[in-house]
C-alpha cells in the first residue's frame, strides 16, 4: 500500500465511568490550583524537558484528570523541576507540586 | 562512707544521662563520612582544639552571640550556663579543701551542705560559703529572667518564642525548679546547723522558726537531688540536648569536620541536636508574616529529634537562608533541611538526556549559561550579550536552544542523587566547549555550578564579569542622575557572599541608595524555588511586603541580580522600574558601544516581561 504520509488514528473514547479518577482527585484535593488550569500550554512550552522528550505537563495533567493513567508514572519520572512552568502560568497553578502529589500518589518518592 | 538515699534520684539520673549520651555520641561519630573522619584526626592535636576550646567558653558558658542580639537574653542564658557551670567547679573545689580527696562520689560536692554540716575551723569555708551563695544567687537571676520571658519576650528583643513539646516543658519546668529547691535545702540546713552565708543563712534564719524541721530538711534535700535526677534523664529527650552537644559541634566545627554530604549523616544529628529552640531565628522568618508559624527551623530539627516530621516543616521553606544568619549557635540550617529532604530512592527517568547535542561550532573564551529563569526574563539576556559584544568578547551561548536544567531545584527538593544525569550532561557542554570561563546569570545555577559541578573552568556570576571588565576599562559607560536600590538575591548574596561587586558596578553607574534589609539581612523576593507547598497569592505577597522595605523613599528603580527575583517583583505588578544589573549596566553604554541604546524611561523589558 502507498504510504501518504498521514496515518488513520486510533479511536480516543474516554471512559470516564470505567476509568480511575481517584488519582486525579488525589492531586487536586492536595493541590487544588489546579483547578484553575486553562489548558494553555505555556509549561509545556517553556519546559526544557518537553523540547527535547515527549514530556508535556499540559497534557499529562489532561490525561490524568481523564483518568488515563496508564503512561503516568513513565512521564512524570521526565520532569527535571527546574520551575519554568510555575513562573509562566498564567493561572498560578503549583505545577511543581501537581508533579510532587503526583509522584507521592504513585509511590514515586 | 558519706552516703544517704536521698542522693540516689541524682546519682541514678547521672548515670542513666551518661550512658545515653555515650550511646548516641559515638553512634554519630561512626556515621560521620570518611572525609569528615579524616579532617578530625588530622586536627585533633592541633592548634584549631585550642582554639575550640575557647570558643566553647565564649559561645556555650559566657553567650557571646546571644548578647550580641540583646544583653538581657545574653545575661539571662549565661548566668544559667556559667553560673551552674561555676557551682559545679567551685563545688568541687570547696569539697577538696574539706576531704583533701579528689576521688569523692560525684554527689558529695553537689549536696556538699548536707555532708558537711559543721562549721571548720578553716578560715576558707566562710569564703567558699560567700562565693557559693552567690553564685546561686546569680543562676537564680538567670531563672528568674527565663520565668519572665515567657511573659513578656518583647522585653527580651523578640518578638515570638518557641512553642515546645510536651517533653520539653517538663524539662524546662524541672531546670526552673533546681535552683530554688537547692537554695531552700541549703536554707533549712543553714537554718537547722548553722553556717552558710548571705543568702542561705539570710533565708535561714526567716524559715527557723516554722519551716525548718528534721522533716522538711530531708524532705528538701530529696526535692532538690529529685528535681536533677528528672532533669538529666529528660535532657537527651528534650532540646536541652544542645547543652552537651553544641560543645561537641563547636570542636567538629574548630575541627573542619561539618562539611555537609547532602544526606543525614553524623553532621546532621550532631546539628540537629545543638538546636537549643531558642526562637531567636522564628522573627527572621518571612513566613511569619503568611501566618505559617510551625514550620521554622527550630520547628523542623524539633519534629526531627522526636521523628514526628511532617510534610509542612519540611517542604514548606523557602531556603532564604536567613534563620542561618540569625542563629546565635551557627547551626547551617539550609544544608540540614537539605539533608533531611535528602531522598535517594525518588524514582525519576532523565534517559532522554543522553539525545542532547553537546557540540560546539565555535571554539568560545567564555560560555554565557544564561539559566532556565534567565530565559524567561530575556532582557537580562540580551543585555548580557550587548555587554559581550561592546567588551568584543569571544564568547557563546551555552543553553540557546538546549537548556538544561542546573540541577539545582531538584537538589533542593531533596532529589541530589537523580539530578546526576543533568549535572553530567551540563560538564559535557561545558568541557567541549573549550571555554575559560562560565558566565552565569542566574545565582542558583552559579551556585551549583560552584558547589556541585567541581569544574576545571573559572566558574563567575555576570555581576562578577561584569564588575572585572569595568576594572579592565572594556566597557564605555556613563553615569547617569538615577536614584536606584540594590536587592541582594539570596542565593548570591548569604549564600555566595557576593556583595560588593554588585555594588561596585551601581555606585558607578548610578546613586546608590542603601535600604536597611540589605547584605546578609537581605530578605527574599518570594519566588524561592525550594518552597513547593505556597501558592502564587501567597509567594505574590511575600514580594509586596518585600518590595515595601526594601525601596526606599525617592528611589525609582530597584535593580538587582537574580533573574527569578526580577520576575517575582515585577508579577507583583508594583509600579516600579525593577531591572537586573546586566539591564542597567546595558542602559549606560555609550552609544558609541551599542547600537541597542536602551531608552531610559521606557520601563522597558521589566514591564514586558
Amino acid at each position: 500500500m502507498n504510504s501518504f504520509g498521514f496515518e488513520i488514528q486510533k479511536d480516543n473514547t474516554i471512559e470516564y465511568d470505567k476509568n480511575d479518577l481517584s488519582l486525579a482527585a488525589f492531586v487536586l484535593k492536595h493541590e487544588p490550583s489546579l483547578y484553575n488550569c486553562i489548558q494553555c500550554g505555556s509549561c509545556s512550552g517553556s519546559c526544557p524537558a518537553s523540547a527535547i522528550s515527549s514530556y508535556q505537563f499540559r497534557k499529562m495533567q489532561l490525561l490524568m484528570r481523564r483518568g488515563e493513567i496508564k503512561n503516568l508514572r513513565e512521564d512524570v519520572a521526565h520532569c527535571l523541576l527546574c520551575g519554568k512552568c510555575i513562573l509562566v502560568c498564567p493561572r498560578g497553578v503549583n505545577t511543581r507540586n501537581v508533579i510532587r502529589q503526583i509522584r507521592i500518589a504513585l509511590n514515586m518518592n | 562512707m558519706k552516703f544517704n538515699l536521698f542522693v540516689l534520684p541524682f546519682t541514678i539520673g547521672l548515670v542513666v544521662l551518661f550512658c545515653i549520651l555515650i550511646a548516641k555520641y559515638v553512634r554519630w561519630f561512626l556515621n560521620l563520612n570518611p572525609e569528615q573522619r579524616d579532617s578530625v584526626k588530622k586536627n585533633f592535636l592541633t592548634i584549631k582544639t585550642l582554639s575550640g576550646l575557647k570558643e566553647i567558653l565564649l559561645e556555650s558558658l559566657l553567650h557571646r552571640n546571644i548578647s550580641k542580639k540583646n544583653r538581657l537574653l545574653g545575661y539571662m542564658h549565661m548566668s544559667l550556663a556559667f553560673g551552674w557551670f561555676l557551682l559545679i567547679i567551685v563545688g568541687h573545689f570547696e569539697s577538696y579543701s574539706y576531704f583533701k580527696t579528689a576521688m569523692e562520689p560525684p554527689y558529695i560536692p553537689i549536696f556538699l551542705r548536707y555532708f558537711q554540716q559543721d562549721a571548720l575551723a578553716d578560715p576558707l569555708q566562710v569564703v567558699y560559703w560567700f562565693v557559693m551563695d552567690f553564685l546561686l544567687l546569680f543562676v537564680l537571676s538567670g531563672v528568674a529572667l527565663a520565668w519572665y520571658k515567657r511573659q513578656n519576650q518583647k522585653r527580651f528583643g523578640m518578638r515570638k518564642t518557641t512553642r515546645h513539646l510536651p517533653a520539653d516543658r517538663v524539662a524546662l519546668s524541672v531546670l526552673w525548679l533546681i535552683f530554688p529547691l537547692r537554695l531552700l535545702a541549703e536554707s533549712i540546713t543553714s537554718a537547722l546547723y548553722g553556717g552558710g552565708s548571705f543568702l542561705t543563712s539570710g533565708l535561714g534564719s526567716l524559715l527557723e522558726n516554722n519551716i525548718a524541721t528534721n522533716l522538711s530538711f530531708v524532705a528538701s534535700w530529696w526535692a532538690y537531688s529529685i528535681s536533677l535526677g528528672l532533669f538529666f534523664i529528660c535532657l537527651p529527650f528534650s532540646r536541652y540536648m544542645h547543652i552537651p552537644t553544641e560543645v561537641i559541634l563547636i570542636m567538629l566545627r574548630n575541627w573542619g569536620a561539618t562539611k555537609y554530604s547532602g544526606k543525614i549523616d553524623g553532621i546532621t544529628q550532631f546539628e540537629v541536636h545543638s538546636c537549643s529552640s531558642c526562637g531567636i531565628c522564628l522573627d527572621s522568618c518571612q513566613l511569619m508574616e503568611l501566618g505559617h508559624s510551625n514550620i521554622q527551623s527550630p520547628y523542623l530539627f524539633r519534629n526531627f529529634r522526636a521523628n514526628r516530621l511532617t510534610d509542612q516543616e519540611v517542604q514548606n521553606c523557602l531556603m532564604c537562608g536567613r534563620c542561618e544568619t540569625a542563629c546565635v549557635v551557627g547551626i547551617k540550617t539550609n544544608s540540614a533541611r537539605q539533608a533531611i529532604r535528602h531522598n535517594s530512592s525518588a524514582e525519576v527517568n532523565h534517559d532522554y538526556l543522553r539525545h542532547v547535542d553537546t557540540s560546539f561550532n565555535s571554539s568560545p573564551d567564555v560560555l554565557y549559561f544564561a539559566g532556565c529563569m534567565t530565559h524567561l526574563t530575556p532582557g537580562i539576556k540580551k543585555s548580557m550579550q550587548t555587554i559581550f559584544k561592546a567588551a568584543k568578547i569571544n564568547y557563546a551561548l551555552a543553553d540557546e536552544d538546549r537548556n538544561i536544567c542546573c540541577g539545582r531545584p531538584m537538589m533542593l527538593s531533596g532529589l541530589a542523587d537523580q539530578a546526576a544525569a543533568m549535572v553530567n550532561k551540563n560538564k559535557e557542554l561545558f568541557e567541549k566547549s573549550g571555554a575559560r570561563t562560565l558566565v552565569t546569570s542566574c545565582p542558583i545555577c552559579y551556585k551549583v555550578f560552584r558547589e556541585e559541578y567541581n569544574l576545571d573552568i573559572e566558574v563567575i556570576h555576570h555581576t562578577q564579569y561584569i564588575d572585572r571588565l569595568m576594572k579592565e576599562g572594556k566597557l564605555d559607560l556613563v553615569k547617569s542622575e538615577e536614584h536606584v536600590a540594590y536587592h541582594d538575591p539570596c542565593e548570591l548574596g548569604r549564600s555566595s557572599g557576593i556583595y560588593d561587586e554588585p555594588r561596585n558596578i551601581i555606585n558607578s553607574l548610578a546613586n546608590l541608595n542603601e535600604t536597611p534589609a540589605n547584605r546578609e539581612l537581605a530578605l527574599c523576593c518570594g519566588g524561592s524555588i525550594a518552597n513547593i507547598i505556597l501558592t502564587s497569592h501567597e509567594k505574590k505577597e511575600l514580594a509586596l511586603s518585600a518590595l515595601e522595605k526594601i525601596v526606599p523613599q525617592n528611589t525609582e528603580t530597584l535593580v538587582t541580580a537574580c533573574p527569578l527575583c526580577k520576575k517575582t517583583f515585577v508579577s507583583t505588578g508594583k509600579s516600579l522600574k525593577i531591572i537586573d544589573i546586566a539591564e542597567l549596566v546595558a542602559e549606560n553604554l555609550t552609544v558609541g558601544q551599542t547600537s541597542r541604546k536602551f531608552g531610559k524611561f521606557q520601563k522597558v523589558e521589566s514591564a514586558s516581561i
